[in-house]
């Protein structure tokens, strides 16, 4: 099982160099664009003279590369070509906002997913599980940016409410603005991982219920309760674990219209934004980190299903 | 190339198309004089909610909350475009404030007191106040009165090309020298008599005086914050979030500015802000259309809409010594293809104007609209035929996209495919865009929101050399003969014959089948929740001069 | 394959705007990028759902719609599937090297939060419809590559596999006159189940206003540009909304129920 995790742990180290790489690579090589630039930076119109992004030249050698990498281990960011900010300041006061964006979102497809799946599982076939069923079907092909436009307008066109829609507050300064305004735009986000999670979690718990073992512990007069938790929900729940972690990492695309319908200013949009308007040095951090994220929940919800279910590990 | 090629003046891309833009959402930019040039204020069309015999005195205190589209992208004093130009003239003093767009307002003092035009025409004089003291700062510049010193400062980083202000182009072509006589007199002068001297120092992007000890500081940290002897002081600026302004309570007028706070909240998203007003979260709101006004002035409660003429509108740009534009025939067959009625209908919703080489904006500097209509007509049979004469049956052309962007294409593309053309837009992201227009690497381009300070600005497309005169966004387009009138319109000194010779250079370069063709102007719709007592909407950038006397009821 | 009573509604459904799509221009014959009447009217006789901010009939556009979705949606499956089929085949019957070099690069795609994929290389490649439909397939192809892996490690210790090699077939022809082939309908069935997401994710791209064609033709465009004139146009943002909701609802439930042999 050591050996497994320090494997896995090596492959991620393996994974994370490839991105870095095909990022330095992506975001220096776009054809054209060098060129360009070159003659004006994002911000205004400026003089060719004028016109070097400051400390972001562009490099192409591999001795370049590895330097790249040394200063993003540092966490020596750069600054933004458009408005002059730190890096990682602005990295700093967004990840705030999309994490708790997140945490929330996770929260969600957890809570209401995996209970309403594994009663959709348990009554499969009746009307309750056809019901859930078919909302998550309908969710799971629901725009995003539909539904947050929706969510956004219509209650202020019928009831004349609105969440505060004047930049994010501090969940520890205020708690209730916080909250009123991260609760609806997570829900949004939230809404397909659920409908995912909720139809994983019945067809896992249905593949069990059908197991011999299930049987078998029925037959041995177990109670109802402790079958479900100790021989059903043990092995139906850790595949499903293992899908949030994925979804998590959707999660970010979303919330680039989550983020920016509800003028949460967080990770997503500045993104979008950066990439947009070909600020390097803010696109490249953010790529780098958001994989970093990814590889890192996977393997934290690897090293859970391991402790779980100790057979993963000896696969 | 004549000195005078050289300018490189405001081409400010107003964010409200640039990237789904700002200014106009403070008034900042973009926004401008009135319905029909002779009364120049903001019409108000909702009653005004209290009776106008007795005005009702101002109030003081309280935070008024505005909003922009797109983002700040830093507070630069003389370089910025974007939502920063709505902060950098509430933080800074000006020497003066005045605008061609805003007759009615005058000339405002500032910094200056009084100022002179020598005997010889080109010598300027500014008397400064003695009392105009920085504003209370943790940036280390200390509470002193701006003096000569601070001017000469800034006129100087203004003047160096390498900073890229937006008032580089002015100094550059026409300013000789200047110096100070003394701590409170400040001299300029020029290579030759400018007819918009006033207008370049006064304008509200180019002419900020900044005290010395923040210039000297990196341009970084002048972007990012910034500190100066204006009615407000930056509190703080959250790129993304915020830029929250406090009275400066050492503003030479003690009376000003009446309310306490000002803050600017950018939205990424228009739907986001018009439902932050609708919901009463702002004092604010600048609408997309007409037709939207009306519906908001109708569902929101204590709301009072205005309508004004804007500076915005939008324009196609072609490379005439690239195929197919360099023949004549080709570029007026797109100006007589255009159908302006039909985008004023679709677009503006009933409401706008046919735009010529100068914007109707600027009045009698403007060709009349008869005039206009008759010089540049639609007339699609005529464009087939002439397309066919070139033997063109295909029109590409970029435009960069933002959020009213696809609309101008679809048009265009429409209008152009139902005379048998064979349409191919090439969209962009905003900044790629500027930067292949900026570079000369475009032959055609749809491009949008021009807005000028001064008639002289809006005829520079047509001078070789290009817009810049350093060859950016050059069309390659040169008529010596158009050239001498556009430099003879600038130094006609007495204004009905300036007047006069501006129309005369829009027909000449009409006639002479442009390379820059605008389409139309588009109107301005600012909404205004009740409870400001006092907002000048309307007016290109100096409304947010006057944002000095904007108050609240409660 | 038997059909349950919700796939064969999928089924039908899906069959009914594929029809929408293939037969757009009888449908709604007309330019669909053409003014035909003033912005923002009510439904009525000559345009059904009423006309957009621009005077265009939105039925027209909506149905049209339908042919940007399936097209780019649907390239990127077959795309993605096919990547997927190739590479996890290869990686399953050949192991060794060639496994680890396909599984790392797998891994990698995998590490990027999906948009974030898509922004970067979207930035390399240009956002055309035919390049966001490229990257859409590569998003997809590590998934399929990942169960395909899987069943090929089954599929060679099949006997006939080993019959073939007995004859002398080389490891290339083994791979694709006979692994393929076999897994084929594996990655078919893997390709339908992320079909509906696939459109969600062109719609969502289109709406950020990547990779909209010249004739702006696009439900996820169409609901960008309409949902800021809500107030006085309502038709204009949920025709394609809904639109999008019951294409993809099709595809799901059309491919409810059938899950890949492992």
């Amino acid at each position: 099982m050591l050996s497994y995790v320090s494997r896995r742990i090596a492959l991620s180290v393996l994974v994370l160099w490839l991105v870095s790489l095909s990022v330095f690579v992506l975001l220096r090589a776009a054809p054209g664009d060098a060129a360009l630039l070159q003659g004006a930076p994002a911000s205004a119109v400026r003089y060719p003279a004028d016109a070097g992004d400051g400390d972001e030249v562009r490099w192409s050698s591999v001795a370049d590369y590895s330097r790249w990498v040394s200063r993003i281990l540092r966490f020596d960011l750069g600054r933004s070509a458009i408005d002059g900010a730190r890096v990682a300041d602005s990295l700093r006061a967004r990840s705030a906002v999309s994490l708790e964006l997140m945490v929330l979102a996770v929260v969600w497809t957890c809570a209401i997913g995996i209970p309403l799946g594994v009663f959709s599982g348990l009554r499969a076939h009746t009307l309750p599980d056809y019901l859930a069923n078919g909302a998550a079907t309908l969710a799971l092909g629901t725009p995003l940016f539909w539904l947050a436009t929706m969510v956004l307008i219509v209650p202020q066109q019928w009831w004349a409410y609105a969440p505060p829609l004047d930049g994010p507050r501090s969940l520890l300064a205020d708690p209730v603005t916080n909250l009123r305004q991260f609760i609806p735009a997570s829900v949004v986000l939230a809404l397909s991982s659920t409908a995912g999670v909720l139809r994983l979690t019945r067809a896992s718990v249905l593949t069990v219920l059908h197991a011999d073992y299930v049987r078998t512990a029925h037959a041995k007069g177990l109670r109802t309760f402790d079958v479900l938790t100790r021989h059903v929900l043990r092995i139906a729940l850790p595949p499903v674990l293992a899908s949030v972690g994925l979804l998590a990492a959707g999660l970010i695309g979303g919330s680039v219209v989550v983020e920016s319908v509800f003028n949460l200013d967080g990770i997503g949009d500045y993104f979008f934004r950066s990439v947009m308007q070909k600020d390097f040095a803010v696109a490249q951090a953010i790529a780098l980190y958001s994989a970093v994220g990814v590889v890192g929940i996977n393997l934290v919800v690897d090293m859970i299903q391991i402790a779980l279910d100790p057979r993963v590990g000896r696969g | 190339m004549s000195t005078h090629a050289r300018r490189l003046t405001a081409l400010r891309f107003s964010r409200r198309r640039l990237l789904a833009g700002a200014a106009t959402s403070l008034g900042a930019l973009g926004t401008t004089a009135l319905l029909g040039c002779t009364a120049p204020s903001p019409r108000a069309v909702s009653p005004a909610p209290s009776g106008s015999a007795t005005p009702e005195p101002p109030r003081r205190g309280g935070t008024f909350r505005g909003g922009i589209t797109g983002a700040f992208a830093g507070v630069d004093p003389h370089t910025s475009v974007f939502g920063g130009a709505g902060v950098v003239p509430l933080v800074h003093t000006y020497l003066f404030r005045k605008e061609v767009l805003r007759p009615d307002l005058g000339l405002k003092y500032d910094l200056a007191t009084r100022h002179e035009l020598g005997a010889d025409r080109v010598t300027w004089t500014f008397h400064l106040r003695p009392d105009a003291k920085i504003a209370p700062n943790t940036l280390g510049v200390p509470e002193r009165a701006l003096d000569a010193e601070d001017v000469l400062a800034s006129f100087r980083r203004i003047a160096d090309r390498a900073t890229g202000a937006t008032g580089y182009s002015f100094f550059n072509t026409w300013v000789s020298r200047f110096d100070a006589p003394d701590a409170a007199t400040v001299r300029l002068v020029l290579k030759k008599p400018y007819a918009w001297a006033e207008e370049a120092l006064g304008d509200a992007l180019s002419g900020a005086i900044v005290p010395r000890e923040w210039l000297a500081g990196s341009r970084d940290a002048l972007k990012t914050n910034a500190v100066g002897a204006g009615p407000f002081a930056l509190k703080s600026l959250a790129e993304g979030r915020e830029a929250v302004m406090v009275a400066n309570p050492n503003f030479y007028d003690r009376t000003l500015p009446r309310v306490d706070q000002f803050r600017i909240v950018p939205f990424q998203d228009q739907v986001t802000y018009r439902t932050a007003f609708a919901s009463g979260q702002l004092d604010v709101y600048f609408a997309q259309n007409i037709e939207e006004a009306r519906e908001l002035e109708k569902t929101v409660p204590r709301t009072r809409r205005m309508e004004i003429q804007s500076t915005g509108f939008n324009s196609f740009w072609m490379r005439t010594d690239a195929p197919p534009w360099q023949d004549d025939r080709v570029r007026r067959a797109m100006n007589l293809s255009m159908n302006r009625q039909q985008y004023i209908e679709l677009i503006g919703k009933g409401q706008g104007v046919p735009a010529g080489p100068v914007p109707p904006v600027f009045g009698a500097f403007a060709l009349p609209a008869d005039e206009l209509a008759r010089l540049q007509p639609y007339s699609p049979a005529e464009a087939r035929r002439l397309f066919d004469a070139a033997g063109v049956s295909e029109i590409a052309f970029a435009h960069p996209t933002s959020s009213s962007m696809p609309d101008y294409v679809a048009m265009m593309s429409q209008q152009l495919s139902a005379i048998g053309m064979r349409v191919k837009p090439q969209p962009m992201d905003a900044s790629s865009w500027l930067a292949a227009y900026f570079g000369g690497k475009l032959t055609a381009s749809f491009s949008l929101n021009q807005s000028y300070k001064t008639p002289d600005a809006a005829l520079l497309w047509y001078r070789t050399g290009g817009f810049t005169g350093t060859g950016a966004y050059d069309t390659k387009w040169s008529k010596p003969a158009i050239d001498r009138l556009i430099d003879e319109a600038a130094v006609t000194l007495e204004p009905r014959a300036r007047e006069a010779a501006y129309r005369e250079a829009a027909r000449q370069i009409l006639a002479a089948d442009p390379p820059f063709i605008n389409v139309f102007q588009i109107g301005g719709n600012p909404l205004v929740h009740e409870r400001v007592g006092e907002y000048d909407a309307g007016p290109g950038a100096m409304s947010n001069f006057m944002m000095r006397y904007v108050w609240l009821r409660d | 394959m038997r059909l349950g009573g919700a796939s064969a509604s999928g089924v039908l459904l899906l069959a009914l705007i594929v029809a929408c799509a293939a037969f757009a221009s009888q449908l709604a014959p007309g330019d669909p990028a053409a003014p035909i009447g003033r912005a923002n009217e009510g439904s009525s006789a000559h345009a059904w759902l009423g006309t957009d901010r621009l005077g265009r009939d939105i039925f027209s556009r909506t149905v049209h719609g339908a042919r940007r979705a399936l097209a780019v949606a649907g390239t990127a499956t077959v795309f993605g599937a096919a990547a997927g089929l190739v590479a996890g085949a290869a990686s399953g019957y050949a192991g060794g090297w060639i496994d680890h070099v396909i599984q790392r690069g797998n891994d990698a795609v995998l590490a990027f939060p999906p948009l974030v994929f898509l922004l970067l290389v979207s930035r390399y490649l240009g956002a055309t419809p035919i390049s966001l439909a490229v990257i859409l397939g590569v998003l997809i192809a590590p998934g399929v590559a990942r169960v395909v892996r899987a069943a090929a490690l089954t599929e060679r210790s099949q006997s006939y596999i080993e019959a073939a090699r007995a004859l002398g077939a080389s490891e290339a022809r083994v791979l694709f006159r006979h692994i393929i082939p076999a897994l084929l309908p594996v990655a078919l069935v893997l390709g339908g189940n992320v079909l509906g997401g696939a459109i969600i994710a062109d719609a969502s791209l289109a709406f950020l206003g990547l990779g909209v064609s010249a004739d702006g033709l696009s439900w996820g465009a169409d609901v960008a540009s309409a949902r800021a004139g809500f107030p006085v146009n309502t038709a204009a943002v949920l025709a394609p909304g809904v639109a999008i909701m019951a294409t993809v609802l099709a595809v799901n439930l059309a491919s409810t129920g059938r899950h890949p042999r492992r």
